[in-house]
């Protein structure tokens, strides 16, 4: 199995967006993981004044994994746009847990610690390419 | 913090590093994750104008993460060194590996997907970083400005993970010591990852000299100037002494 078909195994729900439509907002509540079936997604992060986009997701990525690692952060850091159709399968969030939870206790903290720091790393990234764009 | 209430398990080994003390050099390789039990920690990097903190990590924070994907095979891109006293757990790259073995196949998949994401945005953080540094007045000479050459040229080159992948066609426009720019047809972007941090295996074909393989890395800022194309730029990365001298002795001739 390769990781899109392993990914794919734990889809539970399907949902469909149209283009332009918010997948989920910064800010908003939800311990949920995503893969991309159909479609792309661009990833934006708010800054001091508008919004920097950070990513294009397509087919195969998977959106709030670092969640999973850091269940402690339950509001998104990112907000997730629909450039066209797109599809997103919703994980079974038990499974994962109960894989997650087997995870060797040194391990799971170590990612953690860096799911935690993707985060901040984020936002100090975004922060730092809206002022570029506005020195420019 | 989470971490701190749960019970402490054996750890690999306990270095203490004293003031101002290395951990790890830029370009040194390395096959260590590191834990901050005590103390801070400095990351920084070597530039023409003089060296560059990035990034200062307190208790409990981890670094030389990346040698999780890359198995030590690339040499470290920024040195790291001890603020005050430090108390390190040192853990093997092996041995974190070989417990991740055990883990059941999506949870290895999204660990290695946070470490390369992790990565990715480490980069782009720390070009936009020295940027703006470089602005501020700290690298009043631009190091790489004068040193830039005009060069229309074919540059194949790939993705570096897949070395089955076949060869794509790049138009060079320029070439410095550090980076090459060059127009790629949209149609390809479609089909290749060419987001920031992606990592290409490329072929500079110099006149009168078999092709120079190189790494490179595609930095932010892609710029789209033409109609069809989208200009990337590559960051040379791992170059060896000899490319280097190539590469050099090229933009000079």
């Amino acid at each position: 199995m390769n990781e899109f078909e392993i990914i794919n195994n734990y889809v539970k729900v399907r949902r469909s967006f149209g283009s332009g439509e918010n997948v989920f907002q910064e800010n908003e509540e939800s311990g949920e993981v995503f893969i991309i079936l159909e479609g792309q997604i661009r990833i934006k992060k708010a800054a001091s004044s508008g919004r920097v986009a950070v990513a294009r997701l397509k087919k195969g990525d998977v959106l709030g994994e670092a969640r999973l690692f850091d269940p402690a952060s339950e509001r998104r850091s990112v907000t997730a746009v629909a450039e066209g159709e797109v599809v997103v399968g919703l994980l079974d969030h038990h499974r994962l847990t109960t894989d997650l939870n087997a995870l060797d206790p040194r391990l799971r903290s170590m990612m953690r610690i860096l799911a935690r720091r993707l985060r901040s790393i984020t936002a100090e990234t975004a922060s730092l390419a809206r002022q570029s764009e506005e020195n420019q | 913090m989470l971490t701190k209430n749960q019970k402490k398990l054996p750890p690999n080994q306990i270095v203490k590093y004293s003031p101002g003390q290395l951990i790890f050099k830029e370009g040194d390789y390395g096959a260590s994750v590191y834990r901050v039990a005590k103390g801070k920690i400095r990351i920084s990097k070597e530039l023409q104008w003089g060296k560059v903190v990035i990034n200062e990590l307190g208790e409990e924070e981890i670094f030389g993460e990346m040698t999780l994907i890359d198995g030590g095979i690339a040499p470290h891109s920024n040195s790291a060194e001890a603020m005050g006293e430090v108390v390190l757990e040192i853990r093997h790259t092996l041995s974190i590996m070989e417990d991740f073995q055990a883990a059941s196949p999506i949870v290895r998949i999204f660990a290695e997907r946070l470490i390369r994401k992790l990565a990715r945005t480490n980069l782009i953080y720390e070009r936009l970083f020295i940027q703006q540094q470089e602005k501020k007045g700290n690298g009043a000479t631009s190091p790489r400005e004068d040193l830039r050459k005009s060069w229309e040229s074919i540059c194949k080159y790939r993705p570096l993970r897949g070395h089955t992948a076949r060869l794509l066609d790049g138009f060079v426009q320029e070439i410095g010591p550090e980076d090459i720019r060059i127009m790629v047809a949209e149609h390809i972007l479609l089909q290749v990852d060419h987001s920031p941090g992606s990592k290409f295996e490329m072929f500079l074909n110099f006149p009168d000299e078999d092709p120079l393989m190189v790494h490179g890395e595609i930095l932010p800022g892609a710029r789209g100037d033409t109609p069809g194309y989208r200009a990337f730029g590559f960051q040379f990365i791992h170059l060896t002494e000899s490319a280097r001298k190539k590469i050099e002795s090229f933009i000079s001739r």
